[in-house]
């Protein structure tokens, strides 16, 4: 990722805090702007998992990645440890990899 | 707390640089974004060939989630500017959670300012670390570590899904995200798993009404 790139969504974020910090209690936001934000990050998350787990390009594959991430869920799901989670979720992409 | 920061760093580190982030850029990433799931989304983007633009939007949208937290931690902090401009940077997950626990006004204060500066040190000496690990990888896609982005992001959102409607705005996203990505460019099937996420939001008022 270029410098450009990341100085916008450095500088972005940034704004985002102060203006959070800056408005509280100084006056009241309405409240659908609160609503509006509250379920955008994970459902947007939901969707970049979903594309890094299938997507190629354009295109829907379903390789070892889908394998992958399903392991590495099911581990998040059995509370492990984060290394393990990862670990898992990697081997079992290499694994499914070797056998396809 | 350093330990745990500084570990998920070391992995978002080595994920960025080894999709093809340099190290100085990945550090840099952590310096000014500090917040993973911002981090490793947008590295996603960018590896899946979105345009900046694309990129860009997707950061922002997912760090948005720190202007409401910002809005209740900057109840907690001194009400100067010079105080408020440094603790913005500060705001982080952890950071928020030990401001809005701790009861006492200026316990918190100072709650906030350590587990703050702690934490982002820690994040960023452990992407440095793990930048440089990444850095080394030449193929991602051996040892299955182009898996490890997806897996990593689903570590960071599983926190944050404390609902059954976090849950169900996660699946949404999932499905419209799959759903959209053979039929436009890559960043819109995204921009709308985000739009959907807010509508689920703007309906939860009138979401009982509607038996939803």
């Amino acid at each position: 990722m270029s410098w450009s790139t990341i100085v916008a969504i450095g500088l972005g974020s940034y704004l985002l805090r102060l203006l959070g910090v800056m408005a509280a209690g100084r006056q009241h936001l309405p409240p659908w702007v609160i609503q509006l934000l509250e379920f955008m990050p994970v459902a947007l998350l939901g969707g970049v998992v979903a594309v890094g787990a299938v997507g190629l390009g354009q295109e829907l594959v379903m390789d070892a990645r889908l394998v992958g991430v399903g392991i590495g869920a099911v581990a998040l799901a059995m509370r492990a440890p984060l290394l393990l989670v990862l670990a898992a979720g990697v081997g079992a992409t290499a694994l499914a990899r070797v056998l396809a | 707390m350093a330990a745990a920061a500084g570990g998920m760093g070391v992995t978002v580190g080595a994920i960025v640089a080894a999709m093809g982030t340099s190290p100085a850029a990945t550090i840099g990433m952590s310096v000014l974004v500090f917040g993973g799931a911002a981090q490793l989304g947008a590295t996603g983007v960018a590896a899946a060939a979105g345009s900046p633009f694309a990129v860009v939007l997707t950061g922002l949208l997912i760090n948005s989630r720190f202007f409401v937290l910002g809005l209740s931690v900057g109840l907690r902090l001194p009400p100067r500017p010079g105080y408020r401009l440094v603790g913005a940077q500060l705001l982080s997950d952890p950071s928020a959670a030990v401001a809005l626990s701790v009861r006492d006004t200026d316990q918190a204060r100072l709650a906030y300012w350590r587990v703050g500066i702690v934490v982002y040190v820690a994040w960023v000496v452990g992407t440095a670390v793990g930048a440089l690990l990444g850095a080394a990888i030449p193929d991602p896609r051996t040892f299955g570590l182009d898996a490890a982005l997806p897996v990593m992001l689903l570590a960071f959102v599983a926190p944050l899904v404390t609902s059954r409607r976090a849950l169900a705005a996660a699946l949404t996203g999932v499905v419209v995200a799959v759903a959209l990505t053979p039929l436009l460019p890559l960043g819109l099937p995204l921009l709308a798993a985000c739009a959907a996420g807010a509508l689920f939001g703007l309906g939860r008022r009138r979401g009982a009404v509607q038996g939803q």
